[in-house]
C-alpha cells in the first residue's frame, strides 16, 4: 500500500492501536487490578475476620454446612483457607439439573471456628473489577467476549507490527529525550513497550486462548461436529475426564475427608491441599478429588482421586498431560499468575501498569503528533481530532477516577442498603461518563490539569475515608502488622501522590508556555480557547517551532 | 485539480476500507482453514490436534493481516488470501470425504 514494508506496518500499528485503544486501556487497567483481586475483596469487606483455624476444623465445618445446605447435590467444592486466593473457608455446591439443564448453584464463605456463614457488606469487590476486564459490564457475556477478543487481536497485531517497525529496537530502548514534546512521548512509548514486551505478548496471546473455543469454533466443529454434545465430547477427551462416574443412586455415607486429606498431605506436605472436589456426595459412586496448590505456571493442579464411599485412593493424576493441553494450561496459568508469590505478584502488577501506560502514551502520541497540523487549520482542529483528545482524557485519567469512586462508594453507601453492590458499579460508570463529558466544557489542556487533580484527591483521600468509616485505618493496620490493609491504603496514597506530581508538572509546563502560545495565537488571530491552550504543548515540540 | 485530489482521496479511502475488510474476514478464514487442515494432519490424538490448531490459529491470523497490508496492490492482497484458502480448504475437504480425517 504505502511505500515500503515498515511504513505499511507503521500505518497498521497506528490506526489499529488507536481504534481499540480505549477498550484496551480499560481491559489492561481492570485486568492489572485483578492481580490483587483477593486483596481488594478483603479491603472492600472490612468486617471479615482473619481465619486462623486448622484444616480439621475447616473440613468439619464445611462438610456439616454442605450437608445442611446441599444434600443430594451433584457436586460439592471446598476451598480451605490454605492460600492467598482463599483467605476464608469457601464452599460451593451444584444441585442436579433437570433434563440436561444446569442445576442450582450456591456458594458461601464460612467462619471455620463457629461454622456460621460469613456475610459482611454486599460488594462487588475485587472480583467484579477483575471480571470486567474480559466480561465488561452491562453487556451479554458473549457480546463482551467478542468485543474484548477483537480488541485483543488488534493488540496482538499492534505488538507484532510495533516490533517490526523498529529499525533499532535495542538502541531505541536506551534512548529517552525528556522535555521534547512528541519525541519524549515516542521514547516513553518505546521504553515501556520494550521493557515489558514478553509480558505484553504473553498476556495478549493467552487472553485470546482463554476464549479460543468461542473465537474459533469452526476448528472444533470440523472434527467433532456442532452442538452441545459434540462440544462436550471434545472437552471430555481433551481434559481427560476419565474419573467421571454417574451416580449409582444408592445412598452411602461419605468416607472421612480428613483421612483423605491426611494421605494427600503426607505426599505433598502440610497446607498443600488447595481444594476438595466432591462429585455425587452421599452416593455409592461418590468421588473426591483433592487438588494441590499451584506451585508453577501450569494452571492445572495435580490431583489425588478417592472413592468417596470407601475412602480408597483410586488415582494419582499428574497436572501435566498432553503437550498441546500443557501449552494451553501454561499460557492460562501465566496469564492469571495464581502461582505467584508476593514479589512476583507485584512484578505482575507493575508489568500490567506498564502495559496500561504504554497504551496511554500511544494514544497521546497520536494527538501530539497531529496537533501542530490541526492547529493550522482555519476552523480549528477537526471533529475527529477533538474526539480523540477528549476520549483520551476521559479514559486515561477518567477511568482511574471512576475506579476510585467505586472504592468510595464501597465505604460511603449505607452498609445495609440492599442494592449497594449494584450501585458501587453504577457509581463507577456514572463517574466515568462524567469525566468523558468533562472535556467538552473545558479546553483540553486545562481539562488534563483539572482531572489529574481530581484523581490525586480521589486516591489520596481514600485512606482517610477508610479511617473514618472503619476501624481498620492505616495506623491500626501498621501497628497490627496487617500488611494487606496497610498495603491497599498505601497503594492508594502512592497513586494519589503520583497523580498530584503529574498535575503539578503539567501545570508548570502550561505556565511556561503561555507567552509563546499567545504570540502564536495573535499571529494567526485564533480566538478559540481550545486552540490557544492546545498551542501550549505544540510550542514545546521542536517540530512546531 | 481540486477534483482530482478528492478523487484520489476517495480512492485511497476505498482501498483502505477494502483492505481492512479483506484482512479481517479473509485472515479469519485462512486462519481457520489452515488450523483445520493441521488438526487433520498432525500425528496426535484428535483432541490434541484440534487444540494445537486452535493455539496456532491466532498467530496465522496475525500473519495474514500483516500480509494484506504489506503487499502493494489490493488485488494481490485478495488473491494472496483467497488462493491458499481454497487450496488448503480443498485438501481438507478431500481428507474429510475420503475418510482420512476424522
Amino acid at each position: 500500500m504505502k511505500n515500503g514494508f515498515r511504513q505499511s506496518m507503521s500505518w497498521v500499528h497506528t490506526w489499529g492501536g488507536l481504534s481499540v485503544g480505549w477498550i484496551l486501556f480499560f481491559v489492561f487497567l481492570t485486568g492489572t487490578l485483578g492481580y490483587f483481586d483477593t486483596e481488594i475483596d478483603r479491603w472492600m469487606k472490612p468486617e471479615l475476620p482473619k481465619d486462623t483455624s486448622t484444616m480439621a476444623q475447616s473440613l468439619a465445618v464445611a462438610e456439616a454446612r454442605l450437608q445442611e445446605k446441599a444434600e443430594g447435590a451433584e457436586r460439592w467444592f471446598i476451598s480451605p483457607p490454605t492460600n492467598r486466593d482463599n483467605p476464608n473457608l469457601r464452599i460451593f455446591w451444584q444441585m442436579p439439573g433437570k433434563d440436561g439443564e444446569r442445576g442450582v448453584r450456591g456458594n458461601e464463605l464460612l467462619d471455620s471456628t463457629t461454622g456460621d456463614a460469613l456475610s459482611g457488606r454486599a460488594t462487588g469487590g475485587g472480583q467484579t473489577l477483575y471480571q470486567m476486564h474480559y466480561a465488561l459490564h452491562y453487556l451479554p457475556t458473549n457480546v463482551a467476549y467478542w468485543i474484548v477478543g477483537i480488541s485483543s487481536m488488534f493488540m496482538l497485531l499492534a505488538i507484532v507490527t510495533g516490533v517490526v517497525i523498529h529499525k533499532k529496537i535495542f538502541k531505541d530502548f536506551f534512548t529517552f529525550r525528556p522535555q521534547k514534546g512528541q519525541r519524549s512521548w515516542l521514547d516513553m512509548h518505546n521504553l515501556l513497550s520494550v521493557t515489558a514486551l514478553p509480558f505484553h505478548f504473553m498476556i495478549t496471546y493467552s487472553g485470546l486462548i482463554f476464549f479460543a473455543f468461542t473465537y474459533m469454533p469452526l476448528i472444533v466443529a470440523s472434527s467433532y461436529g456442532t452442538g452441545d454434545d459434540a462440544e462436550r465430547k471434545f472437552f471430555d477427551e481433551l481434559f481427560a475426564e476419565t474419573d467421571k462416574v454417574e451416580p449409582a443412586n444408592s445412598p452411602a455415607n461419605l468416607a472421612s475427608l480428613s483421612a483423605m486429606v491426611a494421605i494427600a498431605e503426607s505426599r505433598w506436605g502440610e497446607n498443600q491441599v488447595r481444594y476438595l472436589d466432591i462429585t455425587n456426595p452421599g452416593d455409592a459412586n461418590a468421588r473426591v478429588s483433592i487438588g494441590r496448590q499451584l506451585n508453577s505456571p501450569l494452571r492445572a493442579s495435580p490431583e489425588l482421586v478417592f472413592d468417596g464411599a470407601t475412602g480408597e485412593l483410586l488415582n494419582d493424576k499428574a497436572a501435566a498431560t498432553s503437550a498441546p493441553r500443557t501449552v494451553r494450561d501454561t499460557f492460562l496459568g501465566l496469564h492469571e499468575g495464581l502461582f505467584a508469590n508476593t514479589a512476583l505478584r507485584w512484578l505482575y502488577f507493575l508489568s500490567g501498569l506498564l502495559g496500561t501506560i504504554m497504551i496511554a502514551t500511544g494514544m497521546i502520541l497520536w494527538t501530539v503528533k497531529r496537533r501542530p497540523a490541526q492547529l493550522k487549520k482555519t476552523n480549528g482542529p477537526d471533529f475527529g481530532h477533538r474526539l480523540v483528545e477528549s476520549l483520551n482524557l476521559g479514559t486515561i485519567v477518567g477511568l482511574p477516577i471512576a475506579i476510585a469512586a467505586y472504592f468510595w462508594a464501597n465505604r460511603l453507601l449505607p452498609v445495609d442498603y440492599a442494592a449497594r453492590s449494584e450501585w458501587e458499579i453504577h457509581v463507577l460508570f456514572l463517574v466515568w461518563l462524567a469525566t468523558l463529558l468533562y472535556p467538552l466544557s473545558r479546553n483540553i489542556m486545562r481539562g488534563w490539569v483539572d482531572l489529574l487533580w481530581v484523581a490525586a484527591a480521589a486516591y489520596g483521600l481514600l485512606p482517610i475515608i477508610n479511617a473514618v468509616t472503619t476501624d481498620r485505618h492505616l495506623a491500626n493496620s501498621l501497628a497490627q502488622g496487617d500488611w494487606l490493609f496497610a498495603g491497599v491504603d498505601l497503594t492508594f496514597l502512592t497513586t494519589g501522590i503520583l497523580f498530584a506530581i503529574a498535575a503539578i508538572k503539567l501545570q508548570g509546563r502550561l505556565r511556561q508556555a503561555p507567552q509563546a502560545a499567545r504570540d502564536a495565537a495573535n499571529n494567526k488571530k485564533v480566538i478559540s480557547n481550545t486552540t490557544l491552550v492546545a498551542q501550549d504543548v505544540s510550542a514545546q515540540s521542536p517540530e512546531a517551532t | 485539480m481540486k477534483n482530482t485530489q478528492s478523487n484520489t482521496d476517495n480512492r485511497y479511502r476505498w482501498q483502505i476500507a477494502l483492505r481492512v475488510a479483506v484482512a479481517i474476514v479473509g485472515g479469519y478464514a485462512l486462519a481457520n482453514i489452515t488450523a483445520i487442515l493441521l488438526s487433520y494432519l498432525l500425528p496426535m490424538s484428535k483432541s490434541d490436534a484440534v487444540m494445537t490448531g486452535i493455539l496456532l490459529s491466532f498467530a496465522i491470523y496475525t500473519g495474514a493481516i500483516m500480509w494484506v497490508f504489506a503487499v502493494r496492490s489490493v488485488k494481490k492482497a485478495c488473491m494472496g488470501l483467497i488462493a491458499p484458502s481454497l487450496i488448503i480448504g480443498a485438501v481438507a475437504l478431500l481428507l474429510k470425504f475420503t475418510g482420512v480425517a476424522p
